[in-house]
């Protein structure tokens, strides 16, 4: 269920520069190609942040937030005249979404109309939040996310998954191993792609699935190494190069409706 | 030809190329690019880093094929497009973004042959 939220773009209040004008631009593109979902607006404004910027959004009623945004995530989310409690800094993305959500929600919930402004924003403390995508937030606030026609995509990719895989993982963003199957000739790669999946939850665990993506790597002229990445884990596979696309297919088909650059 | 005139021949050689690119994976910068609108250097730059960073999986997952002159290759879809990242041993890389529903395959033997080429060209 997709909320609706009419946007328009106002100019920045202060600073204002070539680049602002060229994301101001961008932003009434990507306004005209969704007009009548402003939440979805909002979330693709997040994904395709990646200076330090405050978004203000403002209701009709007056209820204003403003939404620190760097590198992608969305840091923090201020309701605009209300003192932001202390010592509720998330832990992970999964609750600094549900964090965000919850302040978002009771606003936008009602919003018939709204404007949103951009200005450049800087904060040190913004280096050490977690913060947390576009795609978890969406998911978390059960937007874009909940739509039963992609149910089928799912089979699909999960059929294409049991019938063809030389080799398959599916591992969470703890690294925990859920399941492992392999045919001996693939079971080498498997044990590479393990070893990677493991290195990212190592390196960054906050971050460990955060963008969603499909990685074909031809590992031989007839196979490829695929790495599907979720927001709650990877799952691991090998298949021959001439699935790829139905793969690639089946995997976009079941992401939201709206996508999430 | 120019390399930019190069990537535009590459770019509508693809249907549903939407950015062509040239940069190098050492410095992590995009040098030159083709696109259908302008992409902000950030982002291009974002591109090449993430393409370096998947190019580099490709070694780890592939040792056999890290050959003098082979060329690493990576195909990367994400919610509304896909991504064609080839890279030679010396750096250069080329990156290819194109709308979903694009045959990869081809997609894939065109940046081969286009980034063989240049690097035909630099030597």
């Amino acid at each position: 269920m997709s909320k609706i939220l009419r946007l328009r773009i106002t100019r920045p209040h202060m600073q204002t520069s070539r680049l602002m004008a060229r994301l101001q631009a961008f932003a009434a593109r990507t306004e005209e190609k969704c007009p009548a979902d402003g939440l979805t607006a909002v979330l693709r404004r997040i994904d395709t942040t990646i200076l330090p910027r405050a978004l203000t959004i403002t209701t009709e009623a007056g209820d204003s937030l403003r939404l620190l945004v760097s590198n992608r995530r969305l840091m923090r989310v201020e309701h605009v005249g209300q003192p932001m409690s202390v010592g509720d800094a998330p832990a992970d993305p999964g609750e600094a979404a549900e964090q965000f959500a919850a302040r978002l929600e009771p606003v936008l919930r009602d919003a018939k109309l709204a404007s949103i402004g951009t200005t450049r924003y800087h904060s040190d403390a913004m280096f050490w939040d977690v913060g947390c995508g576009a795609g978890r937030l969406a998911s978390t606030m059960g937007v874009l996310t909940q739509e039963p026609s992609k149910q089928p995509a799912n089979g699909d990719l999960e059929r294409l998954l049991s019938e063809h895989a030389m080799a398959r993982a599916e591992v969470t963003t703890t690294g925990q191993v859920l399941s492992r199957v392999a045919n001996p000739e693939a079971e080498a790669v498997l044990t590479d792609l393990l070893s990677w999946a493991n290195d990212q939850v190592a390196a960054a665990p906050a971050l460990a699935g955060a963008r969603e993506e499909c990685i074909c790597l031809p590992i031989s002229d007839a196979h490829d190494a695929v790495i599907l990445q979720r927001h709650d884990g990877y799952t691991l596979a090998v298949l021959s190069t001439t699935l790829r696309d139905r793969i690639i297919g089946a995997w976009q088909a079941r992401l939201p409706g709206a996508r999430l650059h | 030809m120019s390399l930019t005139a190069q990537l535009d021949t590459i770019r509508s050689a693809m249907p549903g190329c939407v950015l062509a690119a040239y940069g190098d994976s050492n410095a992590k910068l995009v040098l030159r690019s083709s696109a259908d609108r302008p992409w902000p250097q950030e982002r291009l730059d974002d591109l090449c880093k993430t393409a370096s960073r998947t190019l580099d999986l490709f070694d780890r997952l592939s040792p056999k094929r890290r050959q003098p002159g082979h060329l690493r290759e990576a195909v990367v879809a994400r919610g509304n497009d896909v991504r064609i990242y080839v890279g030679a041993p010396a750096g250069d890389l080329l990156c290819c973004v194109c709308r979903a529903g694009a045959d990869t395959q081809q997609a894939a033997q065109t940046v081969r042959a286009a980034l063989a080429k240049l690097m035909g060209q630099d030597q």
